[in-house]
Formats: C-alpha cells, structure tokens, sequence
C-alpha cells in the first residue's frame, strides 16, 4: 500500500464531487470513496494546501452519517476538525459540537476518546465548555483508556481556560491516591505536573503517602510510566536524613532502566534527595551509589552522539555539584576519533574536570594527542585544556608548560595564538617560574593576531617587560595599527604601553606618547578615550614633594596581581542548585540559570525541611584542595569603570583569565561583578521565596496563592 | 513536552507535521532551514539543539531526513531526543528502512501513530509490539470484517504486563537465548591497550505460550561481584559494571534477591545488556595489529602490516577485517597478503585486509605498496586516522560469563520448553588502533 498517490493537489470543488457521487449510488456502501477523499484531504493539508477549509461541511456530514463501524474515517474527520478549528470564520465548525456531544456517551470507547479529545483540542468557546464539562464525567469513566486521555484533556484545557479548570485538577490530584490502573496514574501525574509548571497558582507537592503509593506502582508501569512516576518524587520534601536515603534505595534498581530518559530521572532525583541527607550519611548507608551513578552514566556513553552529549552535559554538571557521588574513571571519556565536535569539546570538559594529581600523567599523554589532531578546532581546544589544567593542578604545571612549548615550536598559527592565551594564564599563576615558556613564546610574536591572543600578548609585555629582551621594539611594533584593533586590545595596548613606561622610562616614553595620543585623539569609542585620559592625568599629576619618580602612578599600576585558581568550575551554587533540579532538562545543555534562557519559566528551588543540608562546597580530590584553598577569587571582567584603580591593568588585558565557557557564559548572563560567586544565599531567604501553596496536599490540597 | 513534531527533509522542508499542544505557530518550523545552514557556517558546526526566538528545535538526522521536535519551555530534552529515536525505531519496523519516500507512502499511518504515541506532547507508549496491536497497515480492513463487533482498544496497553498480550500459543515451546559481547578498545601504535570495555547483551528470541514466568540464572561471578563494593573486586573477578534490563525484568526483585525474573514479550528482545571496564582481565589486545608505514615523498608509501590474533589456540576469530587508513591521493595499489584477501577502497582512503578465519596463536603479515603523487600535498596529517579492526569469535565470551539456567514456568499451560544457548565475541564499534 501506498499513500503516495494521495499527495496531488486537489480542489475543493473536486472534492466535494468525489463524496456526492459516493453518497448517490444507492446501496454500495461509501465508506472506501470517502476514506479516499478524507486522505486526500489529509494530504493537502500536509502540503498547506488553505483551500481544504471549505470542505469543513462536508467533513461534518461524513461524521454525522458515518457510524462507530469505521473509527478510521472519524478519526481523519477529528483530525481534520483540529487542524482547521483556527481557520474557520464562519463558525461551521460548531455544527460538529451535537455529534461529539453524542459520542461522549457511546458505548465504543474509542469513539469516547475520539470526542474527548477533539473536544479539548478545538480552541473555540462553545468546544470548551462542553469539554470541561465532559471532562470532569470521563475522568470516572470505565475504561483506563479514556480516563487516560481525559487527563491530558484536563492540561490542555488548562491552556485555554485556566481560570476554570480548578475542579478538574483536584479531581486528578485525588485520583493520584485512588486511581487503579498505573497508566492512568502516570498519565495523571504527567498533565499536573505539565500544568503546575507554568501555573502561578499551583506547585507540585507530595505527601508521604503519595510517596509510598507511587514507589509502589513503579514497578507496573511501562517506560514512559516509570519516566514520570520517577520525575514527580520530586514534589516530596523529605522531613529527615533517613527518609531521603530510603528514597534513594528505592529509586536506585532504576539506573539499570534501558531507556535513558528514565535512568537520567532517576540521577535527578537521587542529586535532589542528596540535598536532604548529609554526603556522610548518604556514602555510609549506600557505599556503592557513586559507583552505579557512575557506570551507569559511562554505560550511556554507548548511545547515539546526540544523546552522548546530553549525558555529558549532566555529567558535567554533577562533577561541578556532586562530586562525591561519581565514581568514574576518567579514561572513559578520552575522545573517540569519529565523535562529533560537539561530543569531543564536552568530553574535553569533563577530563579537565576529573584531572587531579592521580591521573593527571594519562590526561596530559591524551591531552597531546588531541593537541597535534587534523582538526583545528579540536587541536585548539586541547590546547586550551593543557593551560587550564597547569593552574588547576600545581603538579602539572611544569609538564604542561613543556608541551605547550613544544607544540609552539613549529610556529603554527593557530597554535601560537591558544598557546599565547594559555601561557598568560600559566605565568599569571606562577609568575617567574616559566619565563623560558615566555622567551618561546615573543618569538613568534608577529603570527599572533587574534584579539585574544594580543591583548594577552600585550598582558605579559607590561607585566614582565623587564624580563623580556627587546619589550619595548615588539610593543612598538605592535601598536601600528592602534585603531583598527579590537576594544580589548586597544585597551591591553594602553595599559601595556604605561606599564612599560613606569619600567623603562626612556625607551618606553615613545610607545606610550604614541598610544595615548592616538587613544584620547583618533578612537572613537568613549571607554577607550576615557581610559587613556586617566592614564595622561596619571602620569602628568604633580608629584607629592620628595617622592619617588611616578610613585603614585606606580602605585596605582604596578601592583601585585590578585591570584588565580583553577576553580573556575564554580559556578554560582545558587544556579547550579537550580540546574541540579533540572538534571536532563533544555537547560542542562545551556547550563544557564532558568530565566536566563526561558524567561516564564518557573524557577525550581528546593523546599525547607529539618532535613535541608547545606550546600556542599564542590571539592576536588583531598590532595589538591589544600593548596588551592588559598586563591582568591577570579575577578569579573569590569568595562573600564574607574572607581576600581588597584588593579585596572590587569581586569583588562586578562579580562577573562579563564576561558572556560561556564565563567563565560554564567559571568555574561549574571551581573556576577560584585557578589562573590561561592556565598551561599542565606537559608531565610530562601524560605521566604518559596512557592506557598500546594498540589496533592493531604487535606485542603491546593490553596490559592 | 514537545510541542510539535515535525517530519523534515534533508533540505530542512516539512513533509509532516503534528501539533499537539498549539502554544507555537504553525509556520515556526519554516524558520528550520534558515538554522540549518546558519549551524553550517557557524563555527562549532552540526548540533543536534537549537535555540532560536525562544523556542527550543530538537533534532535527530535518520537517513535523508531530520526528525525535529519544538518546545517553547524547558523540557525534559532527553526524554524527547529517545522519543524521537524511538519512533524512527517504530517506524522502521512498519515500513522497513525510513526516508523521505516512505514518509509519503505511509503519511496516513504515520499520523495515526504519532497520535497513539504521544497525547499533549507527552510520551505515551513506543513498544512496536504493542502499537501494531491497534493500527496495522490494513487498519481499515481489519475492522471493516468485524462490523459487528465493537471496537476495543488492545488490553495490553492498560494491562498489568503492557509489554505482552494474552493468548499467545506455540506448538512448540522455544526459547533462544545469545550472549553477545561487544569489545571496544582503544590501542596506542605499539600495542599498548589504552582504554577497553565490553559491551555485553543477552538476546532472547522466545516462542512461548501463554504468560511464562522466566527465571535465569547466571553463573554467579558476573553478577554479584559489580554490587558488592570495591574491596571484592580485587582477585581477578569479573565486575559487571552496569546492568541495564528491559522493562520486562522486575528490578526490585533484582535489587534485592540477586535474580533476574520476568515476563518476555513475544518475540525478540534484548533482556539485558552490561558493560564491564575490563581493565583487570583484557590488559592485551585481542588481536594485536602492528602497522609501520614508510612514506617516500612524492613517490610511494610503504605499508607493513602484522596481526596476531591473542587468543587461546582452540577458539578461532572469524570474519576478520582490518582497515588500514592510507593518503587520500594514493593510487596503484600492490598487495601481498600472507594470508586472506586484500582490497583497494579508494572512496574511504583505506585498504581493507580481509581474514576469512584467524586460528588463536597464529599471526600473519601483509605487505602492501602504493603510488603517491609527485605533487606535494601540505596538509600530511591525514595518517592520524586509526586503524580499525573487526572481528568475531564464537562460542566464547571474554568476561567469562555463563547462563546456568532457564527455567520456565507457565502457571496455566504446564508445558514442556527448550532453551538454547549461544555465545559470541565481537568487536564492537570503536575497536581501534592509533597510528603512529
């Protein structure tokens, strides 16, 4: 059979033809001509084909006069009725309302769901009212089938008439307890919790009861059952430690779930009841989770590249959250050469992420790998990585410098340009350890080209210019072409040209002349003139008598630069419990906060209970911690605003001194310049903005707001 | 959860559409090629999400056309990535191989499922075996010789075991059951086994009536070792790392007792599927490859090919295959296999050495020449490609695992039935060689 023959386009008029002359032969039946036509009409449709919407009569007249014998053809007629219910000027449509009506009380049950439905789905005043009062009935109906459906017909009715479904959620809230047929139960608990998360007015809560019935149903239910059945556990707040660790036991058999989408849920719950038990008491009663959490995700590394990267994208986000309930190898994730870009570049995430001083010997023999790869994008990101990994782990550090030297020998360009990024980053953590990485590097000072990689160039000519021979020859030649550069390199230039001045100030007084000249004179951009004023009034602001040439210049300029660390993977621990929430989510990909992305969206954050633990610090393995305890915090980027002198030279030449895409991509969505990202929101605070009112209560359910 | 779910080709044009919630515009999918090229330019290239005007594009490529869902809110997106899977899986099993063809030839079919399968955008049921309980090819046929009766829909889908119907009679009562073991392993130029793990599967093929209840029993090395923490696993036992079940299994029984108990669907199925990080027992390649090519500039490039197959001198690899990646631009290929048969393929750059059976212990070379160009070609790197090999060895698992039993028990019925066993070693999908 095909129905590739139905796919021409075809007129109304045509049509209606075809069906008069079905219904005029006296006693052959006509249901196999209207079929015909219904497909036609089914397949023009599909080829936006507007002139169809004058056949709704005769759509009409064919469900009217066909009988429950042949579902098929009211099926296509519903179909139809769906698909033009928004077209209809003329309300004609109306008159399907009195033969849906009568199907409601069909003894077929499949006619049932056919008028359920469609009556749902039509967005027409006269449809949804008789739909909320037909809904309300078939909610009881006889058949799981048709309660099934009359609860998605609930949630889409919330669509149109939020304000009127009040009754008909209640009721699915009560069938949560009574209902016994768990496809119907999970259906049920699919459309509340689709409808509490766009309501303002209802939350998703559970109480223990419910807790035990759902646990309870689990194992009947088919996949997609489970999927939800899992996902609602997440409305029950635990009120103590151990009720959070049963919960746990009871959701653990289903990371061994085949399908994925059940076995990430239940990862999801697991982070989120972590939340209400301590990291002791979880590891103590249930000393192989991070080991099933782990093989479990490591096992879905087999699936297709697509959903590859989404279990990558939530591993990342339980190595930054939950480290201690992974237990992974890290070879496990090394690339394979046919993954896709997008695979390799979160794979890269996650070896940086599980790199400490164990492992760090095999990461960075794979690292090199990866370096001297076809792919540019990939050798880029790889380098990258080494730069990355030398601050995060100190033991590293000198291995990774010899690398990165190495692979800069050749001089490639696009190589010397990462490899500049990188070594500003190194230098910057261990200032005057790795000058010879630094000498490599001028050599090839005339490749690099890309904004990046000059204004860290430029960085390290002010910092280091006494170290360097020849500092000021290079910068010379770097400031030709001042005001075709980028903003961040004009402002590096600036900042440098100074730096070199106050260090030598007779070769650099050229340089510097020539910079702010053009910076106050020939740009146009006004943070970039702004900048080169302050630096003229610097410099020609009347010495305090007695003092040092320049000294308050120097004081403002050249002054020790805070450290950096290689925690970058902190992200704000506000965002990430929320990510954590959202565990396979859209937002796990983004790794954004929610209203960042979707701004209806409804923010999730956890409910206070006796249980609430705090919020973890993220912690490496034990060796490392100490030594990085100490750094402080890495400056956010500030667009040249003056009132912050101390270290004005350096926010903008290391403007982002780690390029790693969360501090990237949470700093420029958050204005996280002044809080400092590791401080946890005070717990009132929390409380006070929690969502007050509650679905599946035990006694008065659901409260308006 | 998914909004809409568009059927697209591989231009990005709608051929089919469904709409299951109406919160996004009809013609928001037109927007789809316009993102498809843009991703093409863009710098990081494919990926398989796309935020665009606040409304979410799914996608997955199968054959000649994108499977695309929309969602305006932030979704449970791996939910929605295995239901697309799933229903190319679907229809694959109706209409064979999916394309843009058969998207045309099924379109009322199609329909029909994507409203079975998914109500308000959520997932329903995707079990192939159940959906063609309800809608068949012949839907309209079927019922047009039953006017009498009433519709119903199947029981199955609202039944305790949604995964079987009742009523199911053989004459024979069989069940088949394949072990399957994937190997995949990551091996640096000289032999040095970098990362390996193997990917097992039981595979069950049952013809048995009524509603069996099977219980099977695995020797116990491969199943308790992976549960029972760290310390146990020390002594060369096998760590069953990962145990994923078909939704047939009853995982809290499981969980609990250590047995793996279930109703079968009809059918074939894949019962249960492991994967061990065989660090402790695959520490040499299973066949070890050893390539040396020698390039002379402008002229030739010199290939000297070893394999040795590491296994014991009883079992035997069959099927064995082993592509060597070569320049892009080498022509004139001369082989000398000591053994097997050799092949030229130009459209992949590599050569292909074929070795119908492989006796363990036995190692064989290969000698191959071909021309290059005397252009000089700058970009050289192309050898970085690995090696890959395939292979398979039967009767034989390497994790050393083993069913002990099936029993099979149907309450009812009472009847007498036969297990048959299988196992087989494979390479799985990444067994490669790095190139020097």
């Amino acid at each position: 059979m095909s129905d590739a023959k139905y796919y021409a386009k075809a007129k109304s008029a045509e049509l209606q033809a075809e069906l008069e002359q079905a219904w005029k032969k006296p006693g052959k039946k006509p249901a196999a001509k209207v079929d015909v036509v219904l497909k036609k009409i089914l397949a023009n449709t599909a080829m936006n084909n507007s002139d169809m919407i004058l056949m709704m009569p005769a759509v009409i007249r064919i469900m009217s006069s066909t009988g429950n014998d042949h579902v098929d053809i009211l099926k296509l007629c519903c179909n139809y009725l769906t698909s033009y219910s928004d077209l209809d000027s003329r309300n004609v449509i109306n008159d399907a309302l009195p033969i849906l009506t009568k199907w409601l009380s069909s003894s077929s049950p499949q006619l049932r769901i056919l008028a359920i439905r469609t009556l749902s789905q039509v967005n027409r005043r006269p449809f949804i009212d008789a739909a909320l009062h037909a809904t309300i009935a078939k909610l009881n109906d006889s058949d799981p089938q048709v309660r099934k459906v009359s609860c998605y017909a609930v949630a889409r009715l919330y669509q149109h008439a939020a304000d009127q479904t009040d009754v008909l959620i209640h009721k699915l809230n009560d069938m949560l307890l009574e209902e016994s047929d768990t496809v119907v139960l999970a259906s049920c608990l699919a459309a509340l919790s689709s409808i509490t998360d766009v309501s303002p007015k209802f939350a998703f809560a559970l109480t223990k009861q419910h807790c035990q019935v759902l646990i309870s149903r689990l194992e009947q239910a088919n996949e997609w059952g489970k999927s939800y059945i899992i996902n609602a556990l997440m409305g029950y707040v635990p009120q103590s430690g151990d009720e959070a660790i049963d919960l746990i036991e009871a959701v653990m058999p289903w990371l061994s779930h085949e399908n994925t989408a059940v076995v990430l849920n239940a990862i999801k719950i697991i982070v989120y009841l972590n939340n209400y038990a301590s990291e002791q008491s979880v590891l103590l009663a249930l000393p192989t989770l991070p080991k099933r959490i782990g093989s479990s995700l490591v096992a879905l590394l087999t699936k297709p590249s697509e959903l590859e990267f989404l279990v990558l994208r939530n591993a990342i986000l339980l190595l930054l959250g939950r480290r201690y309930l992974i237990n992974v190898d890290v070879s496990m994730f090394f690339c394979n050469y046919d993954d896709p870009i997008y695979v390799k570049d979160t794979k890269l995430e996650i070896i940086y992420l599980l790199a400490d001083s164990t492992n760090v010997a095999r990461v960075l023999r794979e690292l090199e790998e990866y370096a001297t790869e076809v792919d540019v994008q990939m050798a880029r990101k790889a380098i990258r990585a080494f730069g990355n990994l030398a601050v995060k782990v100190p033991e590293a550090a000198t291995d990774c410098v010899n690398v990165v030297v190495e692979l800069l020998s050749h001089g490639v360009p696009y190589i010397v340009q990462e490899a500049a990024v990188v070594i500003k980053n190194i230098v910057r953590k261990y200032p005057h350890q790795f000058n010879s990485a630094l000498v490599e590097l001028i050599k090839h000072y005339d490749v690099i080209d890309e904004p990046d990689a000059k204004a860290s160039l430029l960085w390290m000519l002010g910092q280091f210019g006494e170290s360097i021979n020849g500092s000021n020859r290079i910068l010379a030649s770097m400031v030709t072409d001042f005001d075709n550069d980028a903003f961040e390199v004009q402002n590096a230039t600036i900042t440098a040209a100074v730096k070199l001045y106050l260090k030598q100030p007779e070769s650099g007084e050229a340089t510097m002349l020539q910079v702010l000249k053009a910076a106050t004179e020939q740009v146009n951009n006004p943070d970039i003139r702004d900048r080169g004023f302050m630096y003229w009034n610097l410099i020609t602001a009347p010495q305090p008598p007695g003092a040092e040439w320049q000294a308050i210049t120097k004081k403002v300029v050249l002054n020790p630069q805070p450290g950096i660390s290689g925690e970058n993977d902190t992200i704000d621990p506000a965002i990430l419990e929320e990510l954590e929430l959202n565990i396979g989510t859209l937002l796990s990909i983004y790794l954004k906060p929610v209203r960042a992305v979707f701004r209806l969206s409804k923010q999730k954050r956890l409910m206070p209970s006796p249980a609430l633990q705090p919020r973890p610090i993220n912690k490496r393995s034990s060796s490392n911690r100490n030594s990085q305890q100490s750094a402080p915090e890495i400056p956010q980027p500030r667009p040249s605003k003056f009132g912050v002198h101390s270290n004005s030279g350096s926010a903008s030449a290391a403007s982002s001194p780690i390029r790693s895409s969360y501090a990237d991509s949470i700093g420029s969505s958050f204005d996280g310049g002044d809080s400092s990202p590791t401080k946890r929101p005070g717990m009132m605070k929390r409380i006070s903005r929690r969502i007050p009112s509650v679905v599946g209560g035990s006694k008065n359910d659901a409260r308006k707001l | 959860m998914a909004s809409q779910i568009h059927f697209l080709d591989i231009k990005g044009k709608p051929l089919l559409s469904r709409d299951y919630k109406g919160d996004i515009p009809g013609n928001t999918i037109e927007q789809f090629p316009l993102l498809l090229m843009e991703l093409d330019n863009a710098d990081d290239g494919y990926k398989p999400f796309v935020w665009h005007q606040g409304i979410n594009y799914v996608y997955i490529q199968h054959n000649n056309l994108y499977i695309c869902a929309l969602t305006r809110h932030n979704e449970n997106v791996m939910a929605i990535v295995i239901f697309l899977s799933k229903l190319i899986e679907v229809l694959q099993s109706y209409f064979k191989s999916l394309e843009e063809e058969s998207i045309r030839d099924n379109f009322v079919i199609i329909y029909e499922l994507l409203d079975e399968m998914m109500d308000f955008g959520v997932p329903q049921t995707t079990d192939t075996k159940i959906l063609k309980e309800y809608i068949t090819q012949d839907y309209y046929k079927l019922i047009r010789h039953t006017t009498n009766r009433m519709v119903q829909p199947p029981n199955a889908v609202t039944n305790a075991v949604s995964w079987r119907k009742d009523g199911i009679f053989y004459k024979k009562n069989e069940a088949f059951l394949d072990v399957v073991e994937s190997i995949n392993m990551l091996i640096t130029a000289s032999g040095q086994v970098l990362s390996s793990e193997i990917l097992g599967e039981i595979k069950i093929k049952s013809h048995l009536s009524g509603m069996p209840d099977l219980r099977l029993g695995l020797n116990d090395k491969g199943i308790f070792t992976g549960q029972s923490d760290s310390g146990a696993t020390a002594e060369g036992k096998v760590e069953m790392e990962d145990i994923k079940f078909h939704q047939c299994v009853r995982l809290s029984k499981f969980e609990n007792e250590k047995i793996i108990t279930f109703i079968p669907p009809d059918g074939e199925f894949v019962l249960m599927s492991y994967r061990l990080s065989s660090a402790n027992f695959l520490m040499k390649p299973v066949i070890l490859v050893n390539c040396k090519s020698k390039v002379h500039k402008h002229s030739r490039i010199e290939i000297l090919c070893t394999v040795r197959a590491q296994i014991k001198k009883k079992s035997t690899a069959n099927n064995v295959e082993v592509r060597i990646p070569i320049p892009p631009d080498a022509d004139t290929p001369k082989f000398q296999p000591e053994y097997g048969s050799c092949k030229w393929l130009p459209q992949e750059s590599c050569i292909v050495w074929k070795l119908k059976t492989f006796p363990g212990g036995k190692q064989y070379h290969l000698r191959a020449e071909l021309g290059l160009p005397a252009v000089d070609d700058v970009e050289d790197m192309t050898m970085k490609k690995p090696i890959k090999v395939k292979f398979s060895i039967p009767y034989f698992t390497t994790s050393g695992i083993q069913v002990r039993y099936l029993r099979i028990n149907e309450p009812k019925l009472q009847y007498q039935s036969y297990p048959w066993v299988r196992y087989i070693t494979q390479s799985g999908e990444d067994y490669t060689v790095r190139s020097s």
